[in-house]
């Protein structure tokens, strides 16, 4: 059938891919959907992350390759290395995009070679895979800039740096953005050292002469595109603070919300967020000729991303995200963009997880192997993890194997996983979902902070305990359908405001596809995918007690709240009762 | 109040304090509301006075900040809501609607 999506089969001991017709019964399913499903469906629960068992799995979204403003994020998903369970972690950039327009709803890897690194090439005349030894540890700006050489200046790439080749469990999986550098990251739970572990260096996509996927009916598809792209602009989170300031816009709210962790996790402010801050990070980028405004993905209107160059004027990082500042910044005592910026530069040259190794940074610092606030010092430790350094192996493996390394006791990882940039003591909602997701501490997978602190789809005391639950349950379900549907989660500042943006969202599935989806039924859909992705956590070994936070978080009072994370253990296992 | 406790005989009050307190209170201002900071502060906040008992909202109408512009108010790390009394010594940090993450 014309138009009918497909997806590879790419056998790494084999080494042969294999095309196939998009299974009828997963037609419904783009990006975490997809990948979630195959993992829970193909995957052996217990089997070793690393082993040639396990499959890899990249999916762009039902509306990837069209029009459709901010559309284009890719999903991949795997056993991770990190948690022992299931993951997806997604990423903007070319890729997904990419995928659409070849029409390719996923790439499905499995087993493992013998030897070699290699390279799969998906172009005109279907995807092969090529032996490329030469690329064999190397730095994701020079893998990119020979990918280029070899196969067009104009290609997509998906790839691993020398961290996920090493396998270490903070390694991510990099997507090329619309300027071509390694910079975008489905950073989350070792998913590159799944990659490595697979041989697999690289996935370039040359979509050369392809055409955006056809639309069932293109009148209609233009005109919800239309008031979808509408009432993201008019929203003023998404059509005014993030184009400006960008995600670190949140870094000075969240700390007057005193939920800012500072110094692994010790206090809710940091003294020196002002260095660090939205507002800050904007002047400076725009005193060196950066650019604060920037696509992360083509066709984006809500434009969030950076470009901030050094002193001298030279490129460190595009997407100079809020996590990252936090994670490297706060998080280590550091209140200097500069140090944070080329520690950034060094996660997109190895191939590592920003937020992980910042974490297992602030572990480091806090059981005394270099001061908190030495961004020299952090520099020279994230350079060991390529050098392997005995501190750079633990580093690179994360802020569990950091800190039973180190011998420490304060270790903020839920599922084997760092906590991101909200402290639950001071955002409940946030730590209900930290506890609880399948992903382990990810702070995208319920987004609490929007009712806890931002005033957006209503309000919620942060401080309380009552009805963060509930809150986390709806926001984690509501997540995975638009993760689903390979959209950026910015979307949601729009839709829990206006109900159009979901009304439209829906639309143009239905245009695309030549569907009757409706709202409720996409939502009905991420509780499917919730429900599969705690399937598999069960099958590997997860119970109740791992859905938890570390115990300091409930016996160490933080400043300047004094409070405890006291949401009771039982209110914590109802978030799934649906 | 403590007029309602006074026996109504003359010469048996206590002294009434004055009516008009002055709090001093630090307001920080973020992103787009930093331009109505005055002359003269760090870039992020600074000092105002207002008469005891003032509310958020009557704050920001002294400071000269258009009420529809503070989306997000805390004081002292606290969301409130713009009708809350204010005490001396407070610190209001006023935010136009803003996210990230």
């Amino acid at each position: 059938m014309v138009g009918m999506e497909r997806v590879y089969r790419v056998d790494m001991t084999g080494l042969s891919v294999r095309e196939e017709e998009l299974p009828r019964e997963l037609l419904e399913f783009g990006g975490r959907g997809f990948t979630s499903s195959i993992v829970s469906q193909e995957v052996p629960a217990k089997c070793d992350a690393l082993s040639a068992d396990n499959r890899i799995v990249f999916a762009c979204g039902l509306l990837a390759g069209t029009q459709a403003s901010t559309s284009g994020r890719i999903s991949v998903g795997t056993k991770s290395p990190l948690t022992g369970g299931i993951k997806e972690s997604n990423a903007g950039g070319t890729a997904g995009h990419a995928m659409g327009r070849r029409g390719i709803r996923g790439i499905i890897v499995h087993g493992k070679p013998k030897e070699g690194t290699h390279v799969l090439i998906v172009d005109a005349k279907g995807a092969r895979l090529e032996r490329r030894d030469d690329l064999r540890l190397a730095k994701s700006y020079s893998a990119v800039g020979k990918l280029r050489d070899s196969y067009g200046s104009g290609v997509s790439v998906i790839l691993i740096g020398p961290a996920g080749e090493k396998s270490m469990r903070a390694a991510s999986v990099i997507i090329t953005d619309v300027e071509g550098r390694p910079t975008r990251h489905c950073g989350r739970g070792g998913t590159g050292a799944v990659m490595g572990s697979k041989g697999l260096k690289a996935i370039v996509l040359d979509t050369t002469g392809a055409t955006p996927p056809p639309l069932r009916n293109p009148g209609t598809f233009k005109e919800h595109a239309r008031v979808f792209a509408k009432t993201l602009m008019d929203h003023p989170v998404s059509g005014q603070a993030l184009p400006v300031y960008g995600t670190n816009v949140l870094a000075n709210i969240i700390n007057e919300a005193g939920a800012y962790p500072t110094r692994n996790f010790t206090s809710g402010v940091f003294e020196g967020t002002g260095k660090i801050s939205g507002e800050t990070m904007h002047d400076i980028i725009v005193k060196r000729g950066g650019k604060p405004t920037h696509v992360c993905q083509p066709g984006c209107v809500i434009r969030c991303s950076n470009i901030y160059l050094d002193e001298h004027g030279a490129h460190l990082a595009s997407g100079l995200e809020y996590e990252s500042i936090w994670a490297n910044g706060a998080n280590c005592g550091i209140d200097d963009l500069d140090v944070i910026a080329r520690l950034d530069h060094l996660y997109d040259e190895l191939g590592l997880d920003s937020i992980e190794t910042g974490v297992a940074m602030g572990v480091a610092m806090h059981a005394g192997v270099i001061p908190f606030g030495d961004g020299e010092g952090a520099i020279r430790l994230v350079e060991g993890i390529m050098e392997g350094t005995d501190i750079g192996n633990a580093l690179g493996h994360g802020a569990k194997v950091t800190g039973a390394y180190l011998r420490s006791d304060h270790i903020p990882v839920v599922k084997g996983q760092g906590l991101p940039a909200y402290d639950p003591r001071a955002i409940k909602g946030m730590g209900v979902t930290f506890a609880t997701s399948p992903m382990g501490a990810d702070h995208t997978a319920g987004y609490a902070v929007v009712t806890n602190i931002l005033e957006c789809g209503g309000s919620l005391d942060p401080l309380q305990a009552e009805g963060q639950v509930d809150l986390s349950r709806k926001l984690q379900i509501a997540t995975a359908a638009i993760d689903n549907v390979g959209m950026c989660l910015f979307i949601a500042f729009a839709a829990l405001d206006n109900p159009d943006t979901l009304k439209s969202l829906v639309g143009m599935i239905n245009a695309r596809h030549g569907w009757e989806m409706t709202v409720e039924g996409l939502m009905e859909l991420g509780k499917e995918i919730l429900r599969g992705e705690r399937r598999f956590n069960g099958e590997a070994g997860f119970t109740a007690a791992d859905d938890r936070l570390p115990k300091f978080f409930s016996r160490e009072k933080i400043l300047p709240h004094n409070q405890t994370f006291d949401i009771p253990d039982e209110e914590l296992d109802r978030v799934f009762n649906f | 109040m403590q007029l309602s406790s006074c026996s109504g005989v003359i010469g048996e009050c206590p002294a009434l304090p004055s009516r008009v307190l002055t709090m001093k209170i630090t307001v920080r201002l973020f992103t787009t509301l930093t331009h109505y900071l005055p002359p003269g502060s760090d870039g992020t906040s600074f000092q105002a006075e207002i008469e005891d008992g003032a509310t958020v909202h009557e704050l920001i109408a002294r400071v000269g900040i258009p009420a529809h512009l503070p989306h997000i108010v805390m004081v002292n790390a606290r969301r409130v809501s713009l009708g809350n009394a204010l005490k001396d010594g407070d610190t209001v940090s006023l935010f136009p609607p803003l996210g990230g993450g």
